[in-house]
């Protein structure tokens, strides 16, 4: 009954039209089987260490992907990639599927490639060529460099290619393996089927209870470019054989790796100067006259620092202070339910903070690596300072070690645990 | 006695307008413009910005209270006469289809290099700027409702995000506040960018005529600042706190990597980008319809038409190419900036000779200015 005049049905057939180009669906749509899902990445030098040889066909033969590019090491490739790429439908979704067929065997879950190159995105370049699928970087957890290779190519044009990369999250783990990164990437105890989510829970569950700084890519990349301090990393080495141990931290100096801590318990000492306020370490401390000692552990942390200049050179006041309770005793002779006692085991815990920090604190200005920032304060709140007399990177670097330090600790032990004495 | 029935928009929706016009692409890039001013002064530099932009749109909405029944193209030629007036409004038309096609292109480049590598620019860019064309043949009612509508989308997610940030922020990376090595060039030149991205409030003038009770415009322009411009400074100290002023510096979108860096508490989502970018793409439809709309609608004035809409494919074609001239990234953020601060000449300065014109030669719209 409706008479519609061709001006209505020209309007309409104009509107079809006109909105089918826009229905097309997504042009970069790609199905989850038909990406290479990088879960993790290992640097190493290139022939650092002799390992399964897989590799060596793949790539020895310079430029076969990319047109050289001039490089210090011309002609000879720098960096030895290895990828663990995520086998769809075989990793595991939950903890109920463990136990069914094909668990057991880690290397199942993860395919592992290698390549090489000159630069870290040549060689996911050359990676790129082995695999079918599109190498997808948006699930990259954990990327662990050799020493070696952060220690002299540095770490800049790795940051540099995952800055410009969006599928990389800034939140991924990276860390500096003593020896072998690939041999770390490898490693996978039973706990855990793939090897890099092993990995990466090994981080998060260590920052976690507090043994660890949240110091993920992202706060990395900053802290490299940043004027008044520098980087750290986790520093992990292989133990027995098939585990991982977070030995320590590595200290680097822009984006070259220049020592590590001296000890494991520095990760306590770094994270009490830097103001991480989850603690987690424990410390053994003799009991004052008494033949015994007590294992106190920190759980919490408040730091405050301030700088003021004298004679022209900065001064530091670093006041500490540490929640801690008594986890063991390690004898009967004596009890800990006497606040004398408690005062005297908490100056026991003061003293022999003040040294480990003193230590650390030489340690980095022996090898002026402001890892703590101290120059950021001095950028901060001293900023006329600053601007006549540091103003760069690498003034800072000069003066740090002439700076003058003073940390006041103040330790308190709240609980004892369920034993009474 | 048709013109009456436009009369329907209310301060709140006045305001819902600016507000999501303002807040549009340019808060990718806002904390690198703000930090290339004066590194750890950018909230500085972004508060000038948005004082700058005040006075601006103060100017603006000043003129239109005292022509409440007019748009700028309107009744400059009643204050300057036919001629300079006419020049006046061809550049305004000129510089907000200029403003239209860069955003447009800003959110086509933004698309492909974060999220959509495949798809060409030309057809990220095409389809908002189609998208804004076909919105903006409506009136000026659902152009308000439309607005309104999309405000609490855009502000809600976006403060959630700003929320969590928090966790990963060192407020040492804020101070000084005034910046290391402040210098006043900077600043100010740091400040004009921001400002520039204020630009959009422009579309106040338009708005006016069809507002309920013009006399609200003041209040409604206020608030409408004070939200968008909060919205900006907290972005940039966010974004400051999380990643210091020199990594800013490496960053092309320091807010995107912002929402990147973000996790939600209790590891519900890693990574925020995609919620991120979802509320900034209405974002930048709502800011490309206001601009595209003003475009359209100074012509409509300009020769006195009796009906905007057809105008709208019109000048598509030639937004579309104007998006496509700058040949890269580069140049295209160059392009940003000139324009951004030549354009302060015809949004700040223009409506303030206009306003000294008019009072000194003591004109206004009597028949309007008390309803």
């Amino acid at each position: 009954m409706p008479t519609r005049n061709w001006a209505v049905r020209l309007r309409l057939l104009w509107t079809v039209i006109f909105i089918t180009p826009l229905l097309t669906g997504c042009w970069d749509r790609l199905e989850v089987e038909q990406r290479a899902t990088v879960l993790g990445l290992s640097i190493d030098t290139m022939g650092s260490q002799t390992t399964d040889g897989s590799d060596q066909g793949a790539a020895d033969e310079p430029s076969d992907v990319m047109s050289s590019i001039p490089s210090s090491a011309p002609g000879k490739a720098a960096l030895r990639l290895t990828a663990q790429i995520a086998v769809p439908g075989r990793i595991p979704l939950g903890p109920g599927e463990t136990g069914g067929g094909g668990s057991g065997n880690p290397q199942e879950a993860v395919w592992v490639l290698h390549s090489n190159g000159k630069t870290l995105s040549e060689a996911i370049q050359r990676l790129q060529q082995q695999v079918a699928d599109k190498l997808f970087l948006g699930h990259l957890r954990v990327i662990v460099i050799s020493e070696e290779f952060a220690r002299h190519e540095g770490l800049e044009t790795v940051t540099d290619t995952l800055r410009r990369n969006p599928e990389v999250r800034r939140t991924a783990w990276l860390m500096v393996s003593k020896g072998d990164a690939a041999e770390v990437m490898r490693t996978a105890p039973p706990l855990e089927r793939v090897p890099t989510l092993y990995l990466m829970s090994t981080m998060d569950h260590a920052r976690q209870m507090g043994k660890l700084p949240n110091d993920f890519l992202g706060k990395f990349e900053s802290k490299a470019v940043s004027k008044g301090r520098q980087g750290v990393l986790p520093y992990v080495e292989i133990t027995q054989k098939d585990n991982i141990n977070v030995a320590g931290l590595a200290f680097f100096k822009g984006y070259k790796m220049v020592s590590t801590t001296k000890k494991t318990f520095d990760i306590a000492t770094y994270m009490e100067l830097a103001g991480i306020s989850r603690g987690g370490y424990s410390m053994m401390v003799p009991v004052p006259n008494q033949s015994g000692a007590v294992m106190v552990q920190g759980y919490r942390r408040k730091r405050r620092i301030k700088v003021d200049i004298r004679n022209g050179i900065p001064h530091f006041t670093v006041v500490l202070h540490l929640d801690n309770s008594i986890t063991e005793k390690t004898s009967e002779n004596f009890s800990v339910d006497n606040p004398k006692i408690i005062r005297e085991i908490e100056g026991e815990v003061e003293q022999s903070l003040q040294a480990n920090t003193k230590e650390f604190i030489e340690q980095t200005k022996a090898e002026d690596v402001d890892v703590i920032g101290f120059g950021e304060y001095v950028r901060a709140r001293k900023r006329q300072y600053w601007d006549r007399n540091v103003r760069t990177r690498e003034m800072w670097d000069q003066l740090y070690p002439k700076a003058s330090m003073d940390v006041q600790i103040t330790v308190k032990i709240h609980r004892v645990g369920m034993k009474g004495t | 006695m048709i013109k009456h029935s436009f009369h329907t928009v209310t301060g709140i929706e006045a305001a819902a307008i600016l507000i999501s016009t303002i807040i549009g692409v340019g808060v990718l890039a806002l904390p690198r413009f703000a930090v290339e001013g004066a590194n750890t002064g950018a909230p500085l530099v972004t508060i000038l910005g948005i004082l700058m932009a005040f006075i601006g749109l103060w100017l603006i909405t000043r003129l239109g209270m005292r022509f409440p029944s007019q748009s700028i193209i309107e009744y400059s030629e009643r204050i300057i006469g036919k001629w300079l007036a006419r020049c006046g409004s061809v550049l305004i038309v000129l510089f907000f289809a200029v403003l239209t096609s860069l955003g447009a292109r800003e959110f086509g480049e933004v698309v492909v290099t974060a999220v959509l590598p495949r798809t060409p620019v030309n057809v990220t860019t095409i389809v908002m700027l189609l998208l804004a064309a076909i919105c903006t043949r409506t009136n000026m009612t659902t152009f308000a409702y439309a607005h309104l509508f999309y405000l609490p989308f855009l502000l809600g997610p976006a403060l959630f995000i700003l929320a969590f940030t928090t966790k990963n922020a060192n407020f040492l990376n804020v101070q000084p506040l005034i910046g290391n090595e402040p210098s006043m060039m900077g600043m100010v030149m740091g400040a004009l960018t921001v400002c520039a991205l204020f630009q959009g409030s422009f579309i106040m003038t338009f708005v006016i005529p069809a507002m309920r009770s013009p006399s609200r415009a003041m209040t409604s322009s206020f608030w409408a600042l004070i939200i968008s411009g909060g919205m900006y400074l907290v972005t940039v100290v966010a974004t400051l706190a999380v990643f210091g002023s020199e990594e800013i510096k490496l960053l092309l979108w320091p807010t995107l990597e912002l929402a990147k860096t973000t996790m939600m508490p209790g590891e519900v989502l890693e990574r925020l980008d995609a919620v991120f970018l979802a509320l900034w793409v209405t974002a930048v439809f709502t800011t490309l319809y206001s601009t595209y709309s003003l475009t359209v609608r100074a012509i409509k004035d300009l020769f006195h038409l009796r009906d905007h809409s057809m105008l709208a494919f019109f000048i598509l074609p030639f937004v579309f190419l104007i998006a496509m001239l700058p040949p890269n990234i580069v140049q295209l953020y160059r392009v940003i900036e000139i324009a951004g601060r030549v354009g302060m000449v015809l949004t700040v300065v223009y409506p303030l000779i206009l306003l000294v014109v008019a009072k000194i030669r003591k004109q206004r719209d009597d028949i309007h200015a008390n309803a």
